[in-house]
Formats: C-alpha cells, sequence, structure tokens
C-alpha cells in the first residue's frame, strides 16, 4: 500500500507527494496534471489500464514513440464523439494493442469479465495519483461553480444564494472532504476504486449546477467527462495484478 | 410491467418500437455529426417525426400519453435522433395550445413542403430556469405587429430550422408578459449558429440572435384567446404537455442502456443479475409515474404536477442507468461500448429540458403547499 502522505509535500526522495497531483489539477487544469503525474510515475511510458487502452496527455504519448492516434484492437470500431472530445483536449486515446484477445465475453458464472493483465506498470500508486488528480480537478468544477452562479440571477439574488443551490454545493462539499481524508489515508485499491465513483458523483452533482453550459463541448464539461474517462480505463488498474515491480512490492507490504 | 395502453396506441408503440434497430445503427454517426440526420430523411423514424401533427394523435384526448409512449420507444432507438429530426416537434404542443385555425393552417403548410425543421427558442445566455426575466422584446411597429430583438441559446435544430417559435416579452408591459411568435427564419435579421455539446448532439443546439426581426400580426400566437390565456398561462400548459415527454425521453435512454447490458452480457448470475433486475425495476416505476403525469395532463391540462415529478425521477434515473450500465463491463467501458459512452452523456442533458430538477423540486412544493398534488 502506499504509505500515507505525510504532512509535508516533500516525500522520500524520487517520488512526489500525491498530493501534488490535486494541486495541478485545481490550479492548471487536468491534462497538465495527468503529464505530471505520468511523467513521475511511468517516465518515458505508455501506462496501459488492466483493459489495454489508455488516456494520457498527446505529448506523454509521442515522447514515448507511441503514435496518439490508435491503430489498435478497437481502431475499426464505429465511434462516438466521446475520443474527439477527450482529443480536443490534448487526449490521446488509445485501444489496446492489436494483438492483444478483446475480452467482450462474461465470465461463464456470470460474473464480470476479468481482463487479462496488460497494464504496464500501473498499481496503486497510479490509481492513488489519479484519484487525487481527479479530486483537484472536481475542486476545480467547485470553484468555477461557485463563480458561474454568483454571476447569474432570479428573482432579485444570484443564484448562488438560492438554498436549494447552497444545500447541494454542500452535500459536493461533504463529498470532496471525506473523499480527501480517504486519500490522505493511504488507501487500499478496491478503496480508491470507490472514491472513483465517489469523484463522478460529486462532478455530477456541480454539473447539474451548471445548467447547461456544463453540457457545452468546449465548457467544464468536457474536463469532467475526460475524468470520467480516465477513471474508466484505469479501473482496477490497482488490484489486478497489473502492477509494477514497486507497487507489487508494496502492496505485499 | 408495462401497463395497458389503449388499442391504437399499443399498435403505435409496437410500430415506433420496430424502427429501434435503425435507429441505433445510425446512433454513432449521428453523434460524431449532428448534419447527418440530412442522410436519413427517408427512413420510417425520420418520416413519421416530420409529418407529426397532420392527422392528429390516434387516441384523441390521450395526446400526452401518446406522446409519452412514442418518445420513450423513438428514444430507446437512438434520443439524438429523435431530437434531430424535421417535424413540429414542440412548436407543434405549442401551436396545439396558442395558434389559432389559421396559424396552425400556415404552420402545418410549411412542414408540409417537405422536410422541415423547427425550433423553439426560450431560454437565453443571462437566464435560463428565470423564463419571466428573459429580455427579448417585442417592440410595436403601428401596424398590429412587432419587431424583435433579443439572444437566445441552446435551442435545439435553431440552425437549420424553417419556422421558429420565438418567446419575448413585449416592450412595456409587466415582468412575466411573455409572448410567443412564430419567425420565418428566412426573415432578415434571424441568426443561427451551432454550439458543440456533450450530448445529444443531434439536435445542433444553437444559439440564436434576433437583431429586428419583423414579426407580422398574424404570426403572433394567442390573440385570437382572452388576455388572461395568451400569456404565461398557455405557456404553462404547453410545459405541462411536454413534461411527460421529456420524463419519456429519459426512460428511453435509460432502457437502451439496460437492454444493452442485457444483450451483450447475456445470462448474468448473483450480485450482478441483482443489480441488474434493480434497474430494470427502477425503469418500470418511473414509467408508471410518467404514465399517470400524462393521464393528468389529458385529463386537465393545468394538471403538470405529476409531470415535475415523472420529470425529475426520469432524468436522474437515465444518468444512474447508463453510469451502472458500465460497470457491468471491463475497464475501458466507454471505449469498447461507445454506444454506452453515448447514452451516459445523453441522459446527462435531460436535466436541463423543460426545466431544471430544481425548478421541477421548486413547482412540486409549492404544488404540495396548496394541497394540488400528492392527495389520493
Ligand atoms: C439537451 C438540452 C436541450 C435544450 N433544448 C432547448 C430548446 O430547444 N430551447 C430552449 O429555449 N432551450 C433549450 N435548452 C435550455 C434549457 O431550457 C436550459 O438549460 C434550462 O432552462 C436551464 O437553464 P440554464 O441552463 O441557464 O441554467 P440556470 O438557470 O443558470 O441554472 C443553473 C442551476 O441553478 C439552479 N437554479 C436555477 N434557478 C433556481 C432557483 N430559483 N432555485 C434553486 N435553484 C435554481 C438550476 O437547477 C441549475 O442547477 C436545452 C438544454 C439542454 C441541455
Amino acid at each position: 500500500m502506499t504509505a500515507p502522505a505525510g504532512t509535508e509535500r516533500q516525500d522520500a526522495p524520487g517520488r512526489t507527494d500525491p498530493r501534488t497531483y490535486r494541486d495541478a489539477a485545481r490550479e492548471d487544469g487536468l491534462v497538465p496534471a495527468l503529464t505530471l503525474l505520468t511523467r513521475a510515475l511511468e517516465p518515458g511510458a505508455v501506462p496501459r489500464g488492466p483493459g489495454g487502452h489508455a488516456v494520457l496527455p498527446r505529448e506523454v504519448v509521442e515522447e514515448a514513440g507511441v503514435p496518439a492516434e490508435s491503430a489498435g484492437a478497437g481502431a475499426d470500431r464505429p465511434y462516438g464523439a466521446g475520443r474527439s472530445l477527450a482529443g480536443a483536449l490534448g487526449l490521446a486515446v488509445l485501444d489496446p494493442p492489436a494483438d492483444r484477445e478483446p475480452y467482450a465475453s462474461p465470465n461463464p458464472d456470470g460474473t464480470a469479465a476479468q481482463p487479462p493483465c496488460a497494464g504496464t506498470g500501473t498499481g496503486t500508486d497510479w490509481t492513488t495519483g489519479l484519484a487525487w488528480l481527479r479530486l483537484g480537478s472536481s475542486e476545480a468544477l467547485r470553484d468555477l461553480c461557485l463563480k458561474w452562479l454568483a454571476e447569474r440571477e432570479s428573482e432579485g439574488s444570484s443564484l448562488l444564494m438560492k438554498q436549494m443551490v447552497k444545500g447541494a454545493l454542500a452535500e459536493v462539499l461533504i463529498e470532496q472532504l471525506e473523499i480527501a481524508a480517504v486519500l490522505e489515508s493511504g488507501p487500499s485499491a478496491p478503496v480508491v476504486e470507490r472514491l472513483q465513483e465517489q469523484i463522478t458523483g460529486a462532478d455530477r452533482g456541480l454539473l447539474r449546477l451548471l445548467g447547461a453550459y456544463g453540457f457545452t463541448g468546449d465548457g467544464p464539461g468536457r474536463d469532467a467527462y475526460a475524468s470520467e474517462l480516465l477513471a474508466d480505463v484505469y479501473r482496477g488498474a490497482g488490484d489486478r495484478g497489473c502492477a509494477g515491480p514497486d507497487a507489487a512490492e508494496e502492496g505485499a507490504g | 410491467m408495462i401497463r395497458e395502453l389503449p388499442d391504437g396506441m399499443a399498435r403505435l408503440r409496437d410500430r415506433t418500437a420496430s424502427w429501434a434497430g435503425e435507429l441505433r445503427a445510425g446512433a454513432l454517426g449521428l453523434d460524431r455529426d449532428p448534419e447527418a440526420i440530412r442522410d436519413r430523411l427517408e427512413e420510417p423514424a425520420v418520416r413519421f417525426l416530420a409529418e407529426l401533427g397532420g392527422d392528429g394523435p390516434v387516441t384523441p384526448g390521450r395526446d400526452t400519453l401518446e406522446r409519452v409512449v412514442v418518445a420513450e420507444e423513438l428514444a430507446r432507438g437512438d434520443a439524438g435522433a429523435l431530437l434531430a429530426s424535421p417535424g413540429p416537434s414542440m412548436s407543434g404542443v405549442l401551436l396545439a395550445v396558442l395558434g389559432s385555425p389559421e396559424q396552425r393552417d400556415w404552420f402545418y403548410g410549411r412542414l408540409g413542403e417537405r422536410p422541415t425543421w423547427t425550433c423553439f427558442a426560450l431560454t437565453e445566455p443571462e437566464r435560463g430556469s428565470a423564463i419571466g426575466e428573459m429580455s427579448s422584446v417585442l417592440t410595436p411597429d403601428g401596424d398590429g405587429g412587432y419587431v424583435l430583438h433579443g439572444t437566445k441559446r441552446y435551442v435545439g435544430n435553431a440552425s437549420r430550422a424553417g419556422v421558429a417559435a420565438v418567446f419575448a416579452r413585449v416592450a412595456g408591459t409587466e415582468r412575466l408578459g411573455v409572448t410567443a411568435v412564430l419567425v420565418d427564419t428566412a426573415d432578415p435579421g434571424y441568426r443561427a449558429r451551432p454550439l458543440p455539446m456533450l450530448g445529444l448532439r443531434g439536435a445542433q443546439f444553437s444559439s440564436v440572435s434576433l437583431d429586428g426581426v419583423r414579426v407580422p400580426a398574424d404570426r403572433v400566437l394567442g390573440t385570437h384567446l382572452s388576455p388572461a390565456r395568451r400569456g404565461m398561462w398557455s405557456i404553462v400548459q404547453v410545459f405541462n404537455r411536454l413534461r411527460p415527454s421529456v420524463a419519456a425521453i429519459a426512460l428511453g435512454i435509460a432502457r437502451a442502456a439496460h437492454e444493452y447490458v442485457g444483450e451483450q452480457r447475456g445470462t448474468l448470475r448473483g450480485a450482478e443479475r441483482e443489480r441488474y433486475e434493480e434497474l430494470g425495476r427502477r425503469i418500470d416505476a418511473a414509467r408508471l409515474l410518467t404514465y399517470r403525469a400524462a393521464d393528468a395532463v389529458d385529463a386537465r391540462p393545468s394538471a403538470g404536477h405529476l409531470g415535475s415529478a415523472a420529470k425529475a425521477r426520469a432524468a436522474v434515473l437515465a444518468e444512474d442507468v447508463t453510469r451502472s450500465a458500465l460497470g457491468f463491463f471491463g475497464p475501458g467501458a466507454r471505449l469498447d461500448h461507445p454506444l454506452l459512452d453515448k447514452l451516459a452523456r445523453d441522459a446527462r442533458g435531460v436535466e436541463f429540458m423543460e426545466g431544471a430538477g430544481n425548478i421541477q423540486k421548486l413547482t412540486l412544493f409549492h404544488g404540495l403547499q396548496a394541497g394540488k398534488v400528492g392527495r389520493p
């Protein structure tokens, strides 16, 4: 398990305090934070989720010498607008490598299919870092909500001052505070999985408050969409034996 | 758990349901490119929507329920195509409530010439939920007509519409005095520009600018009605009739995701099966509420509270079901199952159609307090 983050930002030499990703996402945005995360944990590599997909900053993928346009297993599948929405943010969306067995079929016992591990060195550090990053992105969305709603008016007061809006924001805040508390504790892989769902829930609550603006393809909803995509692609990357040597050791300890 | 429907309506449901496969096949293409609808004008579902209203409802007096039944089935195929199709759409309902026979003739005459899109322009950049505070303005031209100025946003199909229903205030009237007019979009001063959206992209939501558009007297809706019935009163009736079908769109989206899981995953067992069945039960429950809401409005057009409940419930349901559906597949489900990814994006949009969730809840509260809802 990842050592609980200390009170100081500087962890052991060579390791970045994972809270850095939260700060970066909140202040600089989702994609710069993801660049930071990848460079710190997977320098020069293209970390893939357990299904073999990757969603990474285009520049990171190019630096690793991998074509940023997907030519993998799903490249000839019909696709919707999701990829171009992520692409417009500067993200490369990679399908599993072409030689990899797709796992579409459920297990005979009816449980969800567990993919063979295709992750490259991803592990609990990665998923925990991702959760911090997504939390920072969610907090940035909250900052934006406050600003946006303060500027919109109805019946003589700003939308921010409507009690229902205050209540909804407080609900989201409770979620985010709890998520941060759990992340600070150095959570296990299944706990991080749960946090990812919780972060998505918080984002959805905030997006509702932004009205149709949060549904525009070039607005804040696009970052939230990319954040959901990250959670989806790296779902289970921390606990399916896909971890690199470092994380595997820690996992055993 | 599907409630019995009158004969003609059950047949209509089966007919519209039979188009789901074709709609689904085109769904991702339309998601990528909203203009792809132009190549699909011969599809039965699109033609049906384009011609709707010409023949009237199959079960007169039950038109809200009928729209609900149709909307659910078509949205189960593809909510994007349902909203992207030419035809009377929401403006048709507006005309049914507020239009004179001559205005309806003009409107349906235009639509009869060729597949024609219509739009319903209400929302403004600064004022979404606060409809009564809109700033688009109709200035009398001295001839019984008006000159229209204003800006609208998030208006479905506005950039390809031939006829636009536009809501505005008449200069010098009180705050809530909202009037609806019909605008020929070829007239000078009407300009619309598509906006990029995250979901329901087929509908090509647009911003509209109205710079001195001339509105002749005979395009002002409701002038043949008593003054009390012209403005907000009628507009509320229109929303009451439309809201159950928005709930039905959410139901259709939820069902599409739920059925996709069933088809792709085959037999489910254990906790997964329980989870799947519970989602199905939630969809059925929301449908029963939506049907009730439609019945209430069909019986009494001012009885809109159940519609608010149904719409608020179904919008959340669509988000929940589409999110859960992704969890039935492995990591990368959004990429491996692009249709589910699209449904999850589409589902989010329903929240804002015909009034955001908070507005529905406020309406419900007022109904509760006034003793108009929640009584046996
Ligand atoms: C898919 C889609 C289709 C649409 N189609 C059309 C169309 O065809 N024509 C058209 O004119 N418009 C259309 N709209 C716009 C839609 O009508 C508006 O998005 C909606 O009315 C909400 O307005 P807003 O987005 O400005 O949100 P805002 O009004 O800014 O609301 C922001 C948030 O504040 C909350 N809020 C607002 N007022 C209050 C209050 N008094 N008390 C408590 N909470 C409050 C809301 O619930 C929301 O969470 C569409 C929007 C979408 C997303």
